[in-house]
């Protein structure tokens, strides 16, 4: 009995063994396949969309770059032509800088004067 | 046209270099990139992007090293890169079927039975292919580079950049992972 189930257990790992062969072996003398006959020109569409695309990349940058150097020219000029002068500054800088509230000077400036 | 000649027209741009060029590689390649992605129209595709890479690096290509080396490892690279893409795209794929526009996205990418296999063997074919994407790629580029397109040790150790003897363990260690796998695939099916 135990020899039959061992005889059966081999012819199984047989088949199998054969089996997994073939189909690892299935792909022996595969024939080779072929592109469509405008493999060239649609590869070559392909190339020349992406040039254009390229170029008309390139041509925006540019553009964009011309414009900033532009209105950075303008700014620098509108800001060379409206000189002021330094005491209209110093004058700017001290009424955005003087405190509100009175200080200890006018406190002097008070006793001195009783 | 001799390999100098050809690579100092494709450097500078010369079309009738570059016609040589795909007349030359582009069944080799097509075939190598169906046997990665599975899908005649993918692959067409896919073998296009290789000659844009090509016509776009072939600045970067040194000379004194072998052109057709050099394509089939752009086609490597390019394969595995898509290959990857469209397993992300079936992840995101699932998630719009949850949604159901599951339709929408099975129709991409559906995967063929390779055509070059003889009607007898198209069923063990598809069994196998089902397995080789389960190995690492180091072990399926071997693998389909020795049993698919045909290339020596040596051929395959260039491409991937090896030694002949790393390529003879690989090829070896991806032979024992699909015969284990197609064992336990045979015993559940009860052959």
């Amino acid at each position: 009995m135990a020899g039959i189930i061992l005889q059966n257990h081999r012819v199984m790992n047989d088949k199998l063994k054969r089996e997994v062969d073939k189909t690892i072996d299935s792909l022996d003398g595969v024939a080779k396949l072929k592109t469509s006959p405008y493999f060239y020109t649609r590869l070559k569409a392909r190339i020349e969309e992406q040039e254009t695309s390229w170029a008309a990349s390139w041509k925006w940058s540019l553009a964009g770059t011309i414009l900033v150097i532009i209105l950075n020219m303008v700014v620098m000029l509108n800001a060379s032509y409206s000189e002021v002068s330094e005491e209209e500054v110093i004058e700017q800088l001290a009424m955005e800088y003087s405190s509100q509230g009175p200080s200890i000077y006018n406190n002097d400036l008070v006793n001195e004067s009783e | 046209m001799e390999q100098n000649e050809l690579i100092a027209g494709l450097k500078s741009h010369d079309e009738e270099a570059f016609k040589v060029l795909v007349e030359q590689f582009k069944d080799r390649i097509y075939n190598l990139c169906y046997s990665y992605v599975r899908n005649a129209a993918e692959s067409e595709d896919l073998a296009q992007e290789v000659f844009i890479e090509v016509y776009n690096s072939i600045g970067r290509f040194n000379e004194k090293a072998d052109l057709s080396t050099w394509i089939y490892r752009i086609t490597i690279n390019e394969a595995l890169q898509m290959i990857r893409k469209k397993k992300a795209q079936k992840r995101f794929g699932f998630v719009f079927s949850l949604f159901g526009n599951e339709e929408k996205y099975s129709s991409l990418h559906k995967e063929e039975v390779h055509p070059g296999v003889s009607l007898e063997n198209r069923e063990r074919s598809r069994v196998l292919f089902s397995q080789i994407d389960k190995l690492v790629e180091n072990q399926k580029n071997a693998f389909l580079l020795i049993k698919l397109e045909g290339k020596s040790y040596q051929e395959v150790a260039d491409i991937m950049q090896t030694t002949v003897s790393s390529v003879e363990s690989l090829m070896h260690r991806a032979k024992a992972n699909l015969k284990k796998w197609l064992g336990s695939y045979y015993k559940i099916t009860e052959l």
